[in-house]
């Protein structure tokens, strides 16, 4: 048995390509490095934490880390769990509203008209464009005067309204032909038959990549335990997480900690895109193609 | 089962005042097959979707049955249709595309079962129902789409180019098929298309439309042999009828004659009337002779009774049974039709009969077909 199967000769790399792969290969190595270097990081042992120069590699790998976390921090007022499932529980609520919504958002701009789509769908783009700190305040103003401060909601409804997968799911419902939705209109079905059993179905390989970003946003999101919860019992991970090295003078203690902490903060965003990311890649390579 | 009519029917889109279809009037009989055909952007698919009511009516009204349907939503119309890329949805299999219009009534499972196993059988895809769309092939599809349309036994069907994504040899096939369908159920049927054989071959009437505006509407052999007018005679029948501009001059009692500076045809006599009612002596004229009605002269039976032109051959085209002869008169390029064996050398100048009985008259302006003692 051959271990390298004879490729023909049209499969063979030309010098070019072999370049090209080479340089690229080098450049996913240097991407990945702080990723290796995060998970090694969590396993060091104390004296490895802080030794000069530091280590890229771990070598007497530990739990310890993850133990303090899970039990130093039982002896705080609010355990470490808590704070993860919080975040858990907010995050996958988010994707969910903030999928269905958006594609409830993008049917009619996509597939409709009626006055001031030009207007609305342009006031999407631009608030794609506003950096989050400008419209913390407003923000903070409509939280509290929708009286939602310290809930849940206060965590979800604002990473609801995401204009990117908005924008996504309407370049991706273009798309569809008209025929589709005409042929359905004929036949008897509403509006919101010819949403739910054509638009929905058909948007779901959009849906991977939607949920990643919104995933990513409301899993990294750190405002709203900030300026919206009151009781700690509400806030999130990465709260948690940033009040670990930050909010204490020294930056010595809990460094391993924090060093755990930072890995499952990584880590649901890591799964999620090895999970997803064959779709995410076609429904990039669709929308770029058509 | 229901007629269709549209009275003065035009559709306007805003920002743009020209009327897409123009006060248009079409009677269509319970039961006939009617095709629209026309060239790109001439209104047929709008005046289609207007009776579909994917499209709002701007005046005139159209009628289905004894009703006006012009405000009716589509659903309530009782109508199916068939698209030209199939709509069929992607992410329901056959089963569930045919049965979907049923599954939103609510009808009864045992009633929905039947009806697509039925319609299915009719059009042999029984034993495609389990799979998706995109598992089949476009015949198959094409299939799937009337079957889809068919299920509902709607009092209308409306087929806009259904046959154009596929190719010319399952198009010939679908084509029969869907005659045979129609032969079957004796649905009223408007089908647009684009193709002139397709109308030909498969219409009961044809609706001939330029520029949103009706030309003609007849029977295939009408409009073929009497077309109304150049547009008509030009559109319809491949390769196209020869089209010839000249001068009407009277040779005394032997009648009218058309001449051209090449050449002088005698005119039939049965448009010395027309002609002398209109007063076309010395006027400009358009003579039209179909490819299969000019031919070599020993090909030609009857009398040529001076109506011989002679040009020079540039190109001879063979077409399986036949062999078209291209040859130049001048400037003006002449289609004729000869039998496939006759090989006639490029550069050689001919001799060719136009047969009196096949030869028509249009007029200069206005481009209509004058009348002779046969209308």
């Amino acid at each position: 048995m051959r271990l390298w199967p004879r490729k023909s000769r049209l499969n063979r790399l030309s010098p070019y390509q072999l370049l090209l792969v080479l340089l690229m290969t080098l450049l996913a190595v240097f991407m990945l490095m702080p990723i290796v270097f995060l998970f090694n990081h969590a396993f060091k042992p104390m004296h490895e934490l802080f030794l000069y120069p530091p280590t890229f590699l771990v070598r007497d790998a530990t739990w310890v880390n993850f133990l303090d976390l899970l039990t130093v921090s039982k002896s705080t007022i609010v355990p470490a769990s808590r704070y993860l499932f919080n975040s858990l529980l907010t995050s996958v609520l988010t994707v969910v509203a903030a999928t269905f919504i958006s594609i409830l958002c993008a049917f009619p701009l996509s597939k409709h008209q009626f006055k001031g789509k030009t207007l609305l769908f342009s006031s999407i783009l631009v608030s794609l464009m506003f950096a989050p700190e400008t419209v913390q305040i407003p923000r903070y103003y409509v939280i509290s005067s929708l009286g939602i401060v310290n809930t849940y909601f206060a965590h979800i409804l604002p990473m609801v309204a995401l204009p990117v997968i908005v924008f996504l799911f309407k370049q991706f419902i273009d798309q569809i032909p008209n025929d589709l939705l005409e042929s359905a209109r004929m036949e008897g079905a509403s509006e919101f038959r010819v949403f739910m059993n054509i638009i929905v179905p058909l948007c779901i390989p959009v849906v991977a990549t939607a949920a990643i970003l919104s995933f990513q946003s409301a899993w990294n999101n750190l405002e709203a335990s900030q300026l919206f919860m009151e009781d700690e019992t509400m806030k999130t991970l990465p709260f948690y997480v940033s009040t670990l090295t930050s909010g204490l003078a020294n930056s010595v203690a809990r460094q391993g900690v924090a060093a755990a902490a930072a890995l499952l903060m990584f880590l649901p965003n890591f799964i999620i895109f090895l999970l997803l990311q064959s779709r995410v890649i076609s429904t990039m390579a669709h929308s770029g193609i058509k | 089962m229901a007629s269709v009519r549209l009275s003065n029917l035009s559709k306007r889109y805003e920002g743009n005042g020209t009327n897409v279809v123009d006060r248009i009037n079409l009677s269509i009989e319970d039961g006939e097959f009617m095709v629209l055909v026309g060239p790109s952007g001439c209104g047929k698919s709008t005046t289609l979707r207007m009776v579909a009511g994917l499209e709002s009516v701007s005046d005139g009204d159209i009628y289905i049955g004894p009703t006006i349907v012009n405000d009716m939503p589509p659903k309530q119309r009782d109508i199916s249709m068939v698209f030209q890329n199939y709509a069929l949805y992607p992410n329901m299999s056959v089963y569930e595309n045919m049965a979907f219009g049923m599954r939103l009534r609510k009808t009864e499972k045992h009633i929905m079962d039947s009806s697509v196993k039925q319609s299915s059988r009719v059009l042999e895809i029984e034993h495609l129902l389990e799979r998706k769309p995109r598992q089949l092939s476009g015949g198959q599809r094409q299939r799937v789409a009337l079957g889809r349309a068919l299920v509902r036994q709607p009092q209308v069907f409306l087929l806009d180019e259904p046959l154009s994504n596929l190719d010319a040899r399952l198009r010939v096939q679908m084509r029969a098929e869907i005659v045979e369908l129609h032969r079957q159920l004796a649905t009223t049927t408007i089908y647009v298309t684009h193709d002139q054989i397709e109308a030909m071959t498969m219409g009961t009437r044809i609706c001939i439309m330029k520029n949103g505006k009706i030309q003609q509407v007849g029977t295939p052999e009408d409009v073929y042999t009497r077309p109304s007018n150049l547009f008509v005679a030009g559109f319809i029948g491949t390769p196209p009828i020869n089209i010839m501009q000249g001068t009407v001059v009277e040779l005394g009692e032997k009648g009218f004659a058309f001449t051209t500076k090449r050449f002088t045809l005698r005119l039939p006599k049965r448009y010395e009337a027309t002609i002398r009612s209109q007063s076309l002596m010395n006027r400009n004229v358009f003579l039209g002779v179909r490819p299969e009605f000019a031919s070599l002269p020993a090909y030609y039976g009857g009398k040529s009774d001076g109506l011989e032109i002679r040009g020079e051959v540039f190109f001879s085209e063979l077409v399986g049974a036949d062999r078209y002869i291209h040859v130049h008169i001048g400037a003006d390029a002449f289609v004729f039709r000869a039998p496939a064996y006759e090989r006639v050398p490029i550069g050689e100048l001919v001799d060719i009969v136009l047969h009196p009985e096949a030869l028509l008259l249009f007029h200069a302006d206005t481009e209509e077909r004058l009348p002779d003692e046969r209308d």
